[in-house]
């Protein structure tokens, strides 16, 4: 009889927005598009996803998340002044989604708030809002030995361990920017291409293209302050959370049950490992 | 290369040769006008191999950099690159030096660059998947292929979600025929008839308030390769004993203009495919159906369900078949039709042990009871959208004509049978229109529903006046219209939105008993009321919300005249009266961990017309009811409080939470005992009230190390009522008290196990006396998962009941399965073993304020099933 559903679903975007608030910290010159495969579950290359990435490169710090959230946060800002609809809203909770593609929707800004800092924020399978502030000393081994032609630009190879993987990153001294996907740095020249040593992370440069100082933005809201290690005990408890929730469902074919459980413990394989 | 090269060769005016060893190489870079440049890369080559990198380093904030050099040459070169400077290289002899360079400004010249060739582009709103491009040789459906695409997720439940958000519309060539059920569609058709996947980001269903109101949801489009897909999905299982079935056909068909869907179903296994029929879920996004929801006004005796999975217990024998059809009669207008007709026979035994606590005496009596319930009925609908930029609207004409019979068999020593003849007729229009006026929209919203029920009790032998066969008639004829015009409108951090309606009905009741098929004429035993009622209102809601802080306010008044013809009994009336309901809600989030709220509501409400009802109803065999010829209202008050810690990066999550409602009713019932175990139930006028309290809380702490979550729930709940007993105002009060410990495991992918105990005490107070009951259920799941393809479930519960004085009842079940997809096949199997204790009963106690009921429900026995599902279709080249 009331048909609201579909109005809710509208009026959304707008009540998210106004949870968080963008505050403008740099001009962004140049933008890398990272195309980031990876899997979802650790040594099973039938979890593998994909997701394009983009580095937004200022004049003082950079900002690294999916193309996604890019087009969202920048839909949310233009919803800003619009406040939601008070009837609606109550009823959000029905469409809030946690479950997907968690692995890739994360912001890591570098040289933010300070110089040689890096700042992460995500949020788990609950939506609860993390931040981690960071200085992280990458110990790079420059490979002289080891050239390639990517993009048309000669590479060279480096490699270093991080956060429980090994990684090998290939690197251009053409493009004089210290900057890579995710968390990367400290290398003398933008990184091209990035792997662990097992294939299960792979971010390879796609594009990159000079922008007309476009404002870049931090992402603010109430963040719960963690470290590292504590956003991926944040991860891997709000998973048992999860899971405990499905437990208590009632399903109409007992099996979908055992499905999404398994479906849940399967994705395990965030990008950094303690 | 480089454009601009300053070569500079510095000799060292020391002669003494030093080694090579902890050589570092420092400066400071500045720019023409002598600003210090940070974040410049500098790296050190040899110098006759300058591809290959020795050492690097950066500049700081104040434009310093120091690198240590570890190489055995003479001399190297240092090259300095930025973007925002010229590049600059050096030849340096290999010695430890300290250099301030100043570097030309020039703007890098970036090498744009990319990879030619995509097999997803985007143009504009819209990302376009190439559909061959993804699509691997085992691949059957869309949906398997969906599911590589990047960016794109698909559940269990078959649900798409795109960038971790749930797809708001799936539409196949730009029709939205599915609603929320398309997973049937994705699962069922075929890839090799599809040519794209579209996802429409920022996309906005209505059109008219496109632009206006900007969506951050996406939907799906499929682009079709043919002109028509035609597909389907099959599933088919057997079992015993006895024989069961359970099959289910959908076939498909889509093309550009039209699409269609069929489904045939037909099980019993005890999966209650009723719920498809009478919420019309699958025909669209919208909540559908209620314009055709039945209730019945008289009924054979209930028997309550055990508190157990539906398909433990549900003995039926169901039969479903729906269609449902969409036209596009122009781009912007779509008539959609559906129809649904169920079938239904389902068995409900069990045997009853039910004590009544008069003022003077305990009644004991036992029954055992059969019940077969007979659904029989058809439901349709027709709509029409039309969606433009100037507005959206859209008009529904449903049907629906119910031929339901209910019967149920009662022996206590005597046998006593009862019919119940439940037919119903109803036929809506659900009208809705939005037009946008610069930011603000317009909605009108206008229902107008027609029911009609014609429905009775037939008791063999007689019961009360009779022995003789007696019939219990109830007709009611009702007309309901609600009408809503509403809008909304932001001032900055607040949101208002206002709403004015008019409500009209106008209800018919007759009631009457036949003996042997001829009137009695008593008027205590007939009714003949008609009433209607206005409603005026208008209600506003104000929001305002920060980051921390949101404060909600509702604020509705409403405005009802009615009018009360009673042509046998006194309860004719006209009355005018005014009605508010405020509600307020608070949330503070002082922290990211930390959430407060606050709700409060207080409501004033007119009771039921049709409970004036005068003239006795024979309700079953042991129950006759009359109410009191007055209007009367019940006022209530709600009050919630609570406050939620979750700190998840250490795993440790709490909530508290407390609320309190207050109400008082103005009319209560009397139970009278006529001794022989037949009551009489008569309101009266006496002010009753209802005092629940609740307080709960739940720890639960996760350890990383064990992969293992603890916690546990505590419930305590107070509730005080006043009830009436021959006359006499007695109150209960009860006190609950629940604590549910669990523990879930999960150390490793292959299997889960998970463990949770319930303990229930219950102590009531009833008059002088109180008794206490206790309940306990234990429940257990593990579930092994070997390779991809196979899945092993075992499932288990144990309950025990218990009350004192009474002895302790025990049900144990288990379930158990196996599922097996091959790979590379469009086929699924499921071998499953239901209840495989043969438990056969299950056992309930439930007291209300005069009645201790006991229950033992009989289950459904052993059984085993093996089912397997394929999609139907053919595999296009």
């Amino acid at each position: 009889m009331k048909k609201l559903s579909f109005l809710v679903l509208i009026l959304i975007g707008s009540y998210v927005a106004k949870s968080q608030t963008y505050e403008k910290i740099d001009n962004c010159s140049s933008v890398c598009i990272y195309m980031y495969q990876f899997y979802d579950e650790h040594k099973n290359p039938n979890s593998l996803k994909a997701q394009e990435m983009v580095l937004e490169i200022g004049e003082k710090c950079s900002k690294f998340y999916s193309t996604y959230r890019q087009y969202t946060d920048s839909l949310f800002m233009l919803n800003a002044k619009v406040p939601s609809n008070a009837t609606f809203s109550n009823v959000r909770s029905k469409t809030a989604n946690t479950s997907s593609n968690l692995f890739s929707s994360y912001y890591v800004y570098k040289n933010y708030p300070e110089p040689n800092k890096t700042l992460f924020t995500a949020w788990d399978m609950k939506v609860n809002h993390y931040k981690v502030v960071e200085e992280i000393d990458f110990e790079w081994q420059i490979d002289n030995n080891a050239k390639a032609t990517i993009l048309g630009m000669t590479c060279v190879k480096a490699t270093c361990g991080f956060a429980g993987r090994n990684y090998e990153a290939w690197f251009t001294t053409e493009i004089p920017i210290s900057d890579g996907p995710y968390k990367f740095r400290g290398l003398p020249g933008l990184i091209v291409r990035l792997t662990d040593s097992d294939k299960e992370h792979v971010f390879e440069l796609l594009e990159i293209k000079k922008t007309k100082n476009i404002p870049m933005y931090f992402v603010d809201r109430k963040y719960i302050n963690t470290n590292a290690k504590g956003y991926v005990t944040g991860l891997e408890a709000s998973k048992a959370s999860h899971i405990d929730q499905l437990n208590g469902l009632d399903y109409s074919d007992e099996s979908m049950r055992s499905r999404a459980i398994s479906n849940v413990q399967k994705r395990n394989n965030f990008i950094e490992r303690f | 290369m480089y454009k601009y090269i300053f070569t500079w060769l510095l000799f060292s005016f020391s002669s003494s040769l030093l080694v090579a060893q902890g050589v570092i190489i420092e400066g400071k870079l500045t720019s023409p006008d002598s600003i210090s440049l940070s974040g410049v890369n500098v790296i050190i080559h040899p110098q006759k191999n300058t591809e290959s990198i020795i050492a690097y380093g950066f500049s700081d904030e104040n434009g310093n950099f120091r690198i240590s050099v570890n190489h055995n040459d003479d001399s190297i070169s240092v090259s300095i690159k930025s973007m925002q400077s010229a590049d600059t290289v050096l030849y340096l002899r290999n010695l430890s030096q300290k250099l301030d360079i100043p570097l030309g400004a020039k703007d890098h010249l970036l090498n744009e660059a990319r990879v030619s060739a995509r097999p997803i582009y985007r143009k504009g709103d819209t990302t376009v998947y190439s559909v061959q491009a993804f699509a691997l040789k085992q691949d059957f459906s869309i949906g398997d292929v969906i599911k590589k695409m990047p960016g794109f997720d698909v559940d269990d439940n078959g649900r798409i979600s795109y960038q971790g958000q749930n797809i708001q519309k799936y539409y196949i060539e730009g029709l939205d025929l599915l609603g929320s059920g398309y997973t049937i569609a994705n699962n069922n058709l075929p890839h090799a008839s599809v040519s794209s996947v579209e996802i429409l980001h920022d996309h906005q269903p209505i059109k008219a308030i496109d632009g206006i109101i900007s969506s951050s949801n996406t939907s799906l489009n499929i682009k079709l390769k043919h002109n028509v897909a035609v597909t389907g999905r099959a599933q088919a299982g057997a079992g015993f004993s006895p024989l069961l079935w359970d099959i289910n056909l959908t076939p498909m068909l889509f093309s550009k203009s039209q699409q269609a869907i069929g489904s045939w179903q037909s099980n019993n296994v005890g999966n209650n495919i009723g719920a498809q029929h009478r919420i019309n879920a699958i025909i669209s996004g919208s909540i559908d159906g209620a314009t055709t929801m039945k209730s019945d006004f008289v009924a054979i005796p209930n028997i309550s369900l055990p508190p157990v999975a539906q398909n433990k217990y549900l003995d039926n024998e169901a039969n479903l078949t729906t269609y449902n059809h969409l036209v596009k009669l122009s781009p912007a207008t779509e008539l959609k039709i559906n129809g649904s007709y169920y079938h239904d026979n389902i068995d409900e035994e069990s045997y009853m042990s039910t004590s009544y606590f008069t003022q003077d005496s305990v009644i004991s009596i036992c029954e055992h009871q059969k019940n077969l319930l007979h659904r029989n009925s058809l439901i349709t609908n027709l709509g029409l959208t039309q969606n433009t930029e100037s507005r959206y609207l859209f008009n529904k004409v449903s049907f629906g004509r119910f031929w339901d019979a209910d019967n149920a068999q009662i022996s206590n020593g005597a046998k006593q049978n009862i019919k119940a003849i439940l037919p119903h007729t109803t036929i809506a229009n659900t009208f809705d229109m939005l037009i946008p006026i610069k930011s603000v929209f317009l909605r009108v919203e206008s229902v107008v529903d027609y029911n009609d029920y014609s429905q009775s009790l037939v008791f063999t032998p007689g019961v009360f006046i009779t022995n003789n066969d007696l019939e219990q008639q109830v007709s009611n004829q009702n007309f309901i219209t609600t009408n809503k015009l509403s809008f909304s409108f932001p001032i900055k951090s607040f949101q208002f939105g206002s709403s004015l309606g008019v409500d009209y009905e106008k209800q018919k009741n007759k009631t009457s008993v036949l003996v042997e098929g001829i009137p009695n004429a008593v008027d205590s035993l007939s009714n003949s009321l008609e009433w209607q009622k206005t409603d005026m209102y208008i209600r506003e809601d104000i929001e305002y919300r920060r980051n921390d802080f949101i404060f909600k306010v509702g604020l509705p008044l409403q405005y009802s005249k009615i009018d009360i013809i009673d042509k046998i009994h006194g309860a004719s009336n006209n009355m005018n009266c005014w009605f508010f309901k405020p509600s307020a809600f608070i949330q503070y989030k002082p922290t990211g961990s930390l959430t407060g709220s606050l709700a409060a509501n207080y409501s004033k409400i007119l009771e039921n017309i049709n409970n004036l009802l005068v003239g006795n109803i024979i309700v079953n065999h042991r129950l006759t009811r009359s109410n009191q010829a007055r209007v009367s209202f019940s006022k209530s008050a709600y009050l919630l409080a609570g406050i939620t810690y979750q700190n998840p990066a250490n795993g440790f999550f709490a909530d508290i939470k407390w609320t309190t409602s207050n109400s008082k009713k103005e009319l209560m019932l009397n139970q009278i005992s006529q001794g022989n175990g037949l009551f009489i139930y008569k309101y009266e006028r006496k002010d009753g009230t209802t005092k629940v309290n609740n307080l709960s809380s739940e720890v639960s702490l996760y350890m990383n190390s064990l992969k293992t979550t603890i916690g546990a729930k505590g419930e305590f709940t107070r509730n005080d009522m006043e009830y009436l007993s021959a006359g006499q105002s007695e109150t209960m009060k009860r006190q609950m008290f629940a604590i549910t410990p669990k523990a879930l495991f999960s150390f490793s992918k292959h299997f889960s196990l998970s463990y949770s105990y319930r303990l229930a005490k219950t102590k009531t107070y009833i008059a002088n006396s109180y008794s206490t009951f206790f309940n306990q259920k234990h429940k257990f799941d593990i579930y092994l998962y070997i390779a991809n393809n196979h899945l092993i479930g075992i499932e288990s519960e144990l309950y025990y009941t218990r009350k004192t004085g009474l002895s302790t009842s025990q049900t144990l079940f288990s379930n158990i399965s196996y599922s097996f997809k091959p790979s590379n096949s469009r086929i699924n199997l499921k071998l499953e073993c239901r209840n495989l204790l043969n438990t056969s009963r299950i056992a309930q106690i439930h007291q209300s304020d005069i009645t201790l009921l006991y229950t033992e429900y009989y289950l459904r026995p052993r059984q085993f099933l093996l089912t397997a599902m394929w999609s139907l279709g053919i595999r296009k080249k």
